[in-house]
């Protein structure tokens, strides 16, 4: 089956779109556009009308031009063509009411479906009951693997997805008749049953209805039992993979608790810091008068021993060169007349008051000199060593920082934490809620069983063995052995669906990495890819096992169902990115009714990835989008903004290939 | 659009006797066809494989 034409009026960015893949041959739709372009609201879009999924916003672009005072009417129309050229057309539409600043949505009444129904030869049908032949095309059972989010798939497999599979495995076994046929039949043999106890008398009627009454209660138990322990058993399943989520959480908390004292150690270093450098001014301030009076003192011892050296001996007193001043004597015994002794003497007599003076003082000075320079030594190691301080504090505190952002970047949110908590703490609730039910079921079910014994020996005490009762006895046996034959037949389907699908999905990954990979599918429809050297699998891989099973329903089990996926190339890695769409190709080449529709951006459709479906020739489309009127269009070919973007992998490639 | 599935491989391959899986076979179709699942004329077939000289098991 194929996807022939969409028609999206008045949703997200389409204000009016007509996509028409026509009866194109290659079975290969690729419709390119990176972010913001309408990728998702084209798979919304089909998801509303094909699956009741929720409906994309109203256009913008429609209410810039109608005005918000009418509800507007969007739709979406799309046709599907099966085998033998038989097309389904599915339009559903709704009115929407906008308020005037954009932000409200209201439905205006019901959607409507309408449908058609072309049949080559025959006049158009119009569908009444559009819902069921759409659930005989696309059965929403299958909703999972025909529209898809690539990205979403990596966790596909992870949790929650027991029930999808397993719907998908009934789907493909087509249990549903069976399931009537099986009702049919115990209604015919409770029909049978009570035609045997009339035949005997009012008490055997009694205990028929007893037996009848009892039948129900256990068969009720029964599925309240089956279904209250894989409920258990899925909470506790999901509860393993919360705890492996809490576990990482317990990681990120250690080193949330670390933070913590990191935050301490930085703020206690950064009032230190702080302090630090107060008392460094403060110290620096206080000091300064010591500094200039030692460095004064210096100066003046410094000034002395010059003097010393100079020659000026402290041993010729002032009032001795006074006298000989006087006298007109000289030191050297001349009588002054040279201008130049008398006038070295006066000098002398100046540098000896000085030299006096400081020689009287100088031992006291001296002293305190000391003091003063002692102090001075001590105040400036301090300040040198408090300056020290102060910058490895800042260091420290540097290095802090850095690892606390380290730790608040590799964090999970703490409202992630919270959400995840709350479902650890809901699903030991429901998993012990639903052992306590299975518990009291359980034993219920035993009682109402011993009961429902009575019952029957009751009623084949009562039974009075009569020729009507005898074709009634031998229908009873004979539908017997059909309801055994139909749930065998039931089990062996089912059976056969998850072994052919493992198959093939073995098949599968033999070709992504031969002998290394293994799938299982459980009885209870978990699907488990392992390897053999039991590694992690990584995102990409379960990814890549989600196609697998996309694949292999269409493969194995002949489903003709079209793949419509966003994102479709995601985290696949390249040997994966190969290995698909090898297997797109030889999936749509194997049969011309097949179909797979890829939306993707530059990074995953890009000139490599064009040779590997070169061969198949696909239809390339792409989105072309109007910031402006916040519209797209789709036309055929490569993106020409892919092809001028200097940071697009097509950067050039035109040119390359002229 | 459904092909041949897996219950009706699981029928064909089925080793039950052939009245029993006829008699499956005429309820599926009846149900298929929009038919009464016990309709006269699937009670008429109950009756006549199940008629005094017919043996339930086959044999």
């Amino acid at each position: 089956m194929k996807i022939r034409s969409i028609e999206i009026c008045s949703l997200g960015v389409y204000s009016n779109i007509q996509l028409d893949f026509g009866d194109d041959p290659s079975g290969l739709i690729f419709i390119n556009g990176n972010n913001g372009r309408g990728k998702t609201t084209l798979i919304n879009s089909l998801k509303w009308c094909l699956f009741s999924g929720s409906r994309p916003p109203v256009a913008e672009s429609t209410t810039r031009v109608k005005g918000t005072r009418d509800p507007i009417l969007v739709s979406v129309a799309i046709e599907l063509l099966g085998k033998d050229g038989v097309s389904l057309l599915v339009e559903k539409s709704q009115l929407v009411s906008v308020s005037d600043d954009l932000k409200r949505e209201t439905s205006v009444g019901q959607p409507t479906m309408q449908g058609k129904l072309r049949i080559p030869g025959q006049p158009t049908k119009d569908l009444q009951d559009v819902q069921s032949y759409l659930d005989l095309w696309l059965p929403k059972r299958l909703e999972d693997f025909i529209l898809f989010d690539a990205e979403q798939l990596a966790n596909f497999f992870n949790t929650g997805t027991r029930v999808a599979v397993e719907t998908a495995v009934l789907e493909l076994a087509g249990v549903d008749n069976l399931d009537e046929v099986l009702e049919a039949l115990r209604s015919q043999k409770i029909v049978a049953e009570r035609a045997v106890a009339k035949s005997s008398g009012a008490s055997a009627e009694t205990h028929q209805k007893d037996v009848e009454r009892l039948e129900t209660l256990v068969s009720e138990l029964e599925t309240a039992l089956t279904q209250s322990k894989q409920a258990a058993e899925q909470a506790s399943a999901d509860l393993a993979q919360v705890e492996r989520d809490l576990t990482r959480f317990d990681i990120l908390r250690e080193r949330l608790d670390k933070e913590k004292e990191l935050r301490s150690d930085v703020e206690i270093k950064s009032k230190e810091l702080s302090g630090e450098n107060a008392r460094f001014i403060s110290e620096l301030v206080k000091k300064s008068h010591l500094f200039m009076a030692g460095d004064c003192l210096l100066e003046v011892e410094k000034f002395y021993n010059q003097g010393l050296a100079a020659g000026y001996p402290l041993s010729y007193p002032t009032e001795v060169l006074r006298e000989l001043l006087e006298s007109e004597e000289c030191i050297c015994g001349c009588n002054l007349d040279s201008t130049n002794h008398r006038e070295n003497i006066l000098r002398l007599i100046e540098r000896q008051k000085i030299a006096e003076g400081v020689d009287q003082s100088l031992p006291q000075t001296r002293n305190q000199t000391m003091g003063i320079i002692s102090t001075i030594h001590a105040t400036r190691n301090f300040l040198v060593s408090t300056n020290r301080h102060i910058s490895s504090l800042g260091q420290d505190i540097q290095s802090l920082e850095r690892e606390l952002e380290d730790i608040d970047n590799s964090l999970a949110t703490p409202d992630e934490w919270q959400s995840k908590l709350d479902l650890e703490r809901k699903l030991r609730a429901r998993q012990k809620s639903e052992q306590e039910k299975a518990r009291k079921y359980d034993s219920e079910l035993y009682v109402q069983r011993t009961k429902l014994d009575g019952a029957r020996r009751e009623l084949l005490k009562a039974s009075k063995t009569s020729s009507d009762s005898g074709k009634f006895r031998r229908q009873i046996e004979f539908l017997k052995i059909c309801i055994e034959t139909a749930v065998r037949v039931r089990q062996q389907a089912i059976q056969n669906v998850r072994q052919s699908l493992e198959d093939s999905m073995n098949s599968q990954y033999a070709n992504i990495k031969a002998g290394t990979y293994r799938v299982t599918i459980s009885d209870r429809f978990e699907v488990r890819l392992e390897n053999a050297d039991a590694q992690t699998v990584s995102e990409g891989e379960k990814m890549s096992l989600a196609y697998a099973f996309a694949i292999a329903i269409r493969d194995s089990l002949h489903m003709e169902l079209p793949l419509v996926v966003d994102s479709a190339f995601g985290r696949l890695s390249s040997d994966n990115r190969y290995w698909l769409s090898k297997a797109l190709v030889d999936l749509v080449s194997k049969d011309s009714s097949r179909q797979a529709v890829f939306l993707m951006h530059d990074i995953e459709y890009n000139p490599q990835t064009r040779k590997v479906f070169q061969a198949s020739t696909p239809l390339e489309l792409y989105m072309d989008h109007n910031p402006q009127q916040k519209t797209t269009t789709i036309l055929q070919g490569i993106d020409p903004a892919w092809l001028s973007a200097e940071e697009s992998p097509w950067f050039g490639w035109a040119e390359e290939q002229k | 659009m459904r092909n041949k599935n897996a219950i009706d491989d699981a029928l064909e391959n089925s080793t039950a006797n052939a009245d029993v899986l006829g008699y499956l076979k005429l309820i599926s179709t009846a149900i298929q066809e929009g038919e009464n699942s016990s309709s006269q004329k699937i009670l008429l077939e109950l009756e006549r494989l199940t008629a005094a000289e017919q043996d339930v098991d086959g044999k």
